[in-house]
């Protein structure tokens, strides 16, 4: 009888905790979260980022360009294939900046760059950011994903996953 | 005690096959009867294109049974975890513990949420038959996500709301009957041992579901 009390202590302790401790963890990462999309309305600062060539991300806002920011993997299929568009399509982001950011190292980027050929392209820039780095800027997000400011550095599109190009082209 | 539940124990495992033989032919009819290729064309139209979806859906058909085979996984998963809450309410309340009858009895509950399953498929079929993939998923019968408007309130809120609904209160009822019935306390005390076992169970269940959510959404 005193056992069966003791467990029956125990168990609501323990459904009493793990509910708490859960209702408090979400709490800490809805603010985080409300932060982190507050942040994103505004174009994040580009600077920290290793570029595969010469890039200056300083200078688009001066020349008022608006900006795409792409977050990638080299091994995702849908990321591949959103590189393969916009080389084949690159003419059209021609009065914009395309930034494709990728959290794997910059050997691998640079080799994504020269495979889909945008290495050549002077509005695509391709960069490495540490998970961190990326995790501050953007949150945690999958890959692909797009984000599209406009020229006043505002966010005006947001899009999970692979997105065509008209629909990339009719944010701009 | 002639106890309709504790009799039928020799047929667990028939009972439980025919509960996810009468799930997979909704969740096939729902699949053949509701969703066709133009709905994920629409649904998708504005940010892929044409080929894109196209894959996509190929790829999809080529998966569709694999939806099959996690019917018996889902439907073990959860009536194991229904049986535990509801044989420790008992083991608290008796200091006995027997699994086969209240997973029966779980077993015979479950029939209640195919309702759901059924009317949403008819609802679609005859009533709202101009939907998108946005409807299929966010409807659900008689619950209390129907009174507020979906689109408007946070992604974590439409699982627990979903849940919230008559036939999950049927269910308890249900439940607290044939936990009376298999162990002769009164249909008052049953409910109780169904609300204590149970619903905190569920409670848990409802917190990890919008937790996930949140987290990795």
């Amino acid at each position: 009888m005193q056992m069966r009390r003791v467990l029956k202590i125990g168990l609501f302790l323990l459904v009493a905790g793990l509910i708490g401790g859960a209702i408090v963890k979400m709490n800490q990462t809805l603010s985080v979260k409300q932060e982190q999309a507050a942040k994103r309305q505004k174009r994040p600062d580009l600077s920290p980022i290793q570029f595969t060539k010469p890039t200056n991300p300083a200078q688009d806002m001066i020349d008022g360009k608006p900006t795409l920011i792409i977050l990638f993997d080299p091994d995702c299929e849908h990321c591949q294939y959103e590189a393969e568009q916009l080389q084949t399509h690159h003419q059209a982001f021609a009065k914009a900046s395309v930034y494709l950011l990728t959290t794997q190292t910059p050997a691998r980027a640079q080799a994504f760059s020269l495979h889909y050929g945008l290495d050549t392209l002077a509005m695509m820039h391709v960069g490495t950011l540490t998970r961190e780095e990326s995790y501050r800027a953007f949150g945690a997000t999958s890959v692909p994903h797009i984000f599209i400011y406009g020229s006043d550095g505002q966010l005006r599109k947001e899009y999970k996953g692979e997105t065509m190009i008209e629909a990339l082209l009719n944010a701009l | 005690m002639a106890s309709i539940f504790a009799n039928l124990q020799y047929s667990i495992l028939l009972r439980f096959v025919l509960l996810c033989i009468v799930a997979a032919l909704l969740s096939w009819s729902f699949q053949y009867l509701l969703i066709s290729d133009t709905l994920y064309y629409n649904a998708f139209a504005n940010q892929l294109s044409y080929e894109r979806i196209k894959n996509m859906i190929d790829e999809g058909h080529h998966w569709i049974w694999l939806g099959n085979i996690f019917i018996p996984i889902i439907y073990g998963i959860k009536l194991t975890f229904i049986t535990i809450c509801l044989g420790l309410g008992y083991f608290f309340a008796k200091s006995r513990f027997n699994f086969s009858i209240f997973f029966n009895l779980a077993i015979f509950s479950e029939l209640i949420f195919l309702l759901p399953i059924l009317i949403k498929l008819l609802w679609f079929l005859f009533i709202k038959t101009d939907y998108d993939l946005n409807d299929l998923t966010l409807f659900y019968p008689l619950s209390l996500l129907n009174l507020v408007d979906a689109q408007t309130i946070p992604r974590y809120w439409l699982a627990p709301l979903q849940m919230l609904n008559l036939f999950e209160i049927a269910y308890w009822f249900l439940l607290a009957y044939g936990v009376a019935d298999a162990t002769g306390l009164s249909f008052k005390r049953s409910f109780g041992l169904v609300m204590s076992s149970y619903g905190v169970g569920l409670v848990l269940w409802v917190v990890l579901v919008m937790f996930l959510t949140i987290t990795y959404s």
